[in-house]
């Protein structure tokens, strides 16, 4: 259904979208349009810009909607992989995550994506809730109980599971990095750390992992 | 291998991993209704969405049997994901009764949407689990297939024991509604013909 057409009939009624799914290979996957508001000419898409333009300006719900189905499936996936798997308090970070967007529309000032953008508010909604509920996440070498091996010794995991055990702080840097993408310098602003503990903590993920890894290669 | 690089063959997982996945449709519902409530959205600006692949024809129901729908599908899923989140043992069903007794309407709405997710994940799941019951003990759970078979049986009895006693209450709730009375009264057919002559027809709820 073409956005236009999305616009002409009102409803006052909740209608669920569907999420597309796909296969998505590359580290990055690109906004349609760009940051500056002009549309994709391949799609004829309107770009992100515009449509929150249009949501923070007139609080138009069909905008909404289509940032919604655009980035929801992506920045989904990351909020699961970051809470271990777990699809309630995944959904509940997503939530918060839109609606704290959606108030804060009028002050993005689009230096990132609107992806990278939605995806550090659910990162930050993750930290917060983690403080509030006395999980701290650890930001400084040392302070990692990292497992050295599955619970069930021999039990052959794969990659999406050696994530979720990780603990919070590795996972979170983990992803950012080899899955999203993001570079130290940003990995750092984020979780307010500096590039080079942000190395360091890569680094220890990444050993921790191939830790997890190995128990199932041995196996294998 | 240097300790401080993915290897080509680390790279390719990382690559490989799904890159999307999709929450449940409650999701939506939760965000947009917060979002109309505080005045963000304007629901006069809301675009009714087709699902893809729907048929072109769909048309879409009048105002009061969308509430209508929208209030008995809340008060179903509401009970239903009370029972199951019993059935799954992660929550006291006394601490839960309680402290939904004890909330407003507001809250109340949020809680039928988040139970709602939670018995539509809880039965997705266990949907998800039947494929994997013909790949034996090496298929990666820590349970028998006939374990597994016996639990999906109990998960699929739970729900529709509590969409029974979702429906009683809805019921209730809006008395007279011809489509409750339907639905009831199939449900009550489906636990008679499971449960045999002998089964109750009346319900404590709790």
């Amino acid at each position: 259904m073409g956005f236009a057409e999305a616009g002409r009939q009102p409803s006052n009624h909740l209608t669920a979208p569907d999420h597309t799914l796909s296969e998505g290979r590359g580290l990055r996957t690109r906004s349609v349009g760009d940051s500056r508001g002009m549309p994709n000419a391949m799609t004829d898409q309107p770009s992100d810009r515009a449509l929150a333009d249009r949501v923070a300006s007139d609080g138009d719900e069909a905008a909404f909607q289509t940032l919604y189905l655009r980035h929801t499936p992506n920045v989904y996936r990351f909020a699961l992989r970051l809470t271990g798997g777990d699809v309630l308090e995944a959904e509940d970070l997503m939530q918060d995550a839109w609606i704290n967007a959606a108030h804060g529309l009028s002050r993005f000032e689009w230096r990132s994506e609107f992806r990278t953008w939605l995806m550090g508010i659910a990162l930050n909604r993750f930290r917060e809730k983690a403080r509030a509920s006395g999980r701290r996440i650890p930001t400084v070498e040392g302070e990692w109980d990292v497992p050295t091996e599955t619970e069930e010794p021999g039990k052959r995991i794969d990659l999406e599971r050696a994530i979720g055990l990780l603990p919070p702080g590795f996972r979170a840097v983990l992803l950012l990095h080899d899955v999203e993408g993001f570079t130290h310098r940003e990995i750092g602003e984020r979780l307010g750390i500096s590039e080079g503990t942000s190395k360091s903590q890569l680094h220890e993920a990444r050993m921790a992992m191939r830790r997890l890894l190995g128990a199932e290669r041995r196996t294998a | 291998m240097n300790d401080d690089e993915l290897t080509p063959e680390e790279k390719r997982e990382f690559e490989d991993l799904p890159r999307q996945a999709a929450p449940s449709p409650f999701l939506w519902e939760r965000i947009v209704h917060t979002l109309r409530e505080d005045g963000t959205l304007r629901s006069s600006a809301a675009a009714p969405v087709r699902r893809q692949g729907a048929e072109a024809g769909v048309r879409w129901l009048r105002p009061w049997a969308v509430a209508a729908a929208s209030m008995a599908a809340s008060v179903v899923l509401f009970g239903s994901g009370a029972l199951m989140g019993h059935w799954m043992g992660t929550r006291s069903s006394e601490r839960a009764f309680l402290a939904v007794r004890e909330q407003d309407a507001a809250h109340l709405a949020q809680r039928v949407q988040e139970a709602g997710s939670a018995y539509v994940t809880a039965l997705a799941a266990l949907g998800d689990l039947r494929p994997a019951l013909g790949q034996g003990p090496g298929g990666g759970t820590a349970v028998t297939p006939a374990q597994a078979v016996s639990e999906i049986r109990q998960g699929r009895e739970a729900a529709v024991a509590a969409l029974y006693g979702a429906t009683v209450e809805l019921s209730r709730l809006a008395p007279g509604d011809p489509g409750v009375s339907e639905v009831l009264r199939v449900l009550e057919d489906l636990r008679f013909r499971e449960n045999g002559a002998g089964a109750q027809r009346q319900q404590t709820w709790y």
